[in-house]
């Protein structure tokens, strides 16, 4: 699992916490995100921009469920981030 | 209405929504937590221990970096850890760099610029530097490159207390500053604070109870040893005194005057009395210290019961009492040792004849199925209902005691319930209540020929 998939795992399953199934319903209308198996919990972030597919999953919650949820990705993956360096970062998470 | 405003008007709704669920999440996460650290702390007794659960609860449910738990110990003023739990990254930087954060004791609070103001005040207190923290127990230069290669921005210290008692520091490392916290996080964590002081008190009462309780064990068992030893010093130089008052009694050394015999009577009876207390005071040694030794063998238990009977029977007249024995028809076989036996009836006799100032003893035996039953009745004192609980303990007398002439050690129904219980008999008694006279009941398995 590299450090994108785990972002995209996180984000969404946090999510899910809040908004339920909605969350994968939402993340598999993104491209580039593959949701493997939804018990499981296992996502694999597909395509050349990873970074821009994380960025995209972002936004396509922020855009139905407004800042707050631009937050809770935030926060979410924050313990991820902290490791990784600054420009490899998705923009939508800074 | 048009379209788009409909469209927007929906929108609003959804995202309102998710606020509200965001807090309905943010609850739940809260409760789940706490409920967890409930469940550790009513399964956890060892403080240590505790703490490392709860720490890693704590961790693994706020992504931090590093959680860990001080106990203060006031007397020595330093703070001790007690449970630590680290992430991937902490554990990995701490390893490479020998830094053992968890490992070190911070002494001295009192002159602690950060930890002070935390134990003494109780205030909570954070800092951007490790340093700041555990700056006298681990080289800066260290410290900052665990910080670095932890990725720990902030680091949060809680006292944890109850009232003004602080029972030690919750500290937590984390990978952000304190104000980029949800609230979620921030509400976790001063609801948890209390949780983990009070099972922390818990655990530490505990363990202090169990310390206590360890110590006053060991001197129960130096105390039994004490009055073993001292009781063996004493038996043998009581015989030499018996046996010599019973030669001169016996004119063994010449005719003993009329002045002389009354005396020297008093000192036989006394030293006999004596034997009997320090054989009271060895049996309960030898039981307490798990040494009583038991010879079973397959009796007739009627038959001794009878014999004990007609050897005290002299002794009981002499004190103006009456003493019987009948028993119905059966075998009353019983596999049991012998001189112990003959004990137990003894002392229940001996126990009837001191409470009984005036009246009878009835000796008597039942045998039923499976049980063979002993039966004292005696027309004494009788024993008030809230002492028949407290009966076969040991040092415990009838309040009545003090209105007949009462002697001896309190020993002797104590010592006979260990006795029959090691026979896997049942020993009680039964009264009406003061001055209804008393009876006591000894039961044990039969056995078939």
């Amino acid at each position: 699992m590299t450090t994108f998939d785990q972002i995209a795992t996180k984000i969404i399953k946090e999510q899910e916490l809040i908004i339920g199934p909605v969350a994968w319903e939402e993340a598999r209308r993104v491209p580039g995100v593959h949701i493997n198996d939804e018990r499981k919990g296992d996502v694999t972030v597909e395509n050349g921009d990873k970074k821009e597919v994380v960025n995209k999953l972002v936004h396509q919650y922020e855009r139905l469920f407004g800042r707050a949820s631009l937050e809770v990705c935030k926060s979410a993956v924050s313990s991820i981030l902290a490791g990784m360096p600054q420009a490899d970062v998705p923009s939508s998470l800074i | 209405m048009d379209t788009s405003y409909e469209e927007k008007h929906l929108t609003d709704i959804n995202k309102e929504l998710y606020k509200r669920n965001r807090e309905l999440a943010v609850k739940n996460k809260t409760l789940s937590l706490l409920r967890e650290l409930y469940q550790i702390s009513i399964l956890t007794l060892d403080p240590a221990a505790l703490s490392r659960k709860i720490a890693s609860s704590i961790q693994v449910g706020l992504g931090l970096e590093l959680v860990g738990i001080y106990s203060y110990q006031p007397k020595q003023d330093t703070l001790i850890p007690l449970g630590f739990a680290a992430s991937q990254n902490f554990s990995t930087a701490r390893i490479s760099l020998h830094a053992n954060v968890d490992d070190v004791s911070i002494e001295h609070v009192v002159n602690s610029f950060f930890f002070e103001p935390i134990v003494r005040g109780q205030h909570s207190g954070h800092a951007s530097q490790l340093s700041d923290i555990w700056n006298k127990e681990i080289d800066k230069e260290t410290l900052g490159k665990l910080q670095e290669q932890s990725h720990i921005v902030t680091t949060l210290v809680f006292p944890l207390s109850i009232e003004v008692r602080v029972l030690g520091v919750l500290t937590l490392c984390l990978n952000r500053e304190y104000d980029s916290l949800d609230e979620f996080e921030k509400e976790a964590i001063t609801s948890f604070i209390n949780v983990i002081a009070l099972a922390l008190d818990k655990s530490i009462l505990y363990q202090q109870i169990s310390a206590a309780n360890e110590k006053l064990r060991e001197l129960d068992r130096q105390k039994t040893e004490f009055v073993s030893i001292a009781s063996h010093q004493l038996r043998s130089p009581l015989t030499a005194i018996k046996g010599y008052s019973s030669m001169i009694l016996e004119n063994s050394y010449g005719e003993l005057t009329d002045k002389l015999r009354q005396p020297m009577q008093n000192i036989f009876d006394s030293s006999q009395r004596l034997v009997v207390i320090i054989e009271d005071f060895l049996n309960v040694t030898r039981i307490e210290l798990g040494k009583m030794k038991y010879d079973f063998t397959i009796l007739n238990w009627r038959d001794l019961a009878e014999r004990v009977v007609n050897e005290l029977k002299p002794t009981i007249e002499k004190k103006g009492l009456s003493i019987d024995f009948s028993a119905g028809e059966g075998s009353y076989m019983v596999n049991a040792d012998t001189g112990k036996l003959s004990q137990i009836i003894s002392n229940i006799i001996d126990n009837a004849a001191k409470y009984t100032p005036t009246g009878a003893i009835h000796v008597s035996m039942e045998e039923g199925d499976s049980v063979v039953r002993l039966i004292i009745r005696d027309t004494g004192v009788g024993i008030p209902a809230e002492t028949i609980p407290k009966l076969f303990e040991k040092f415990v007398r009838a309040d009545d005691a003090g209105k007949v002439n009462y002697s001896g050690t309190g020993l002797g129904l104590y010592v006979a319930k260990q006795m029959v219980e090691a026979h896997k008999g049942k020993i009680w008694a039964e009264s009406e209540g003061a001055g209804k006279g008393s009876s006591f009941f000894v039961e044990l398995p039969a056995t078939k020929k």
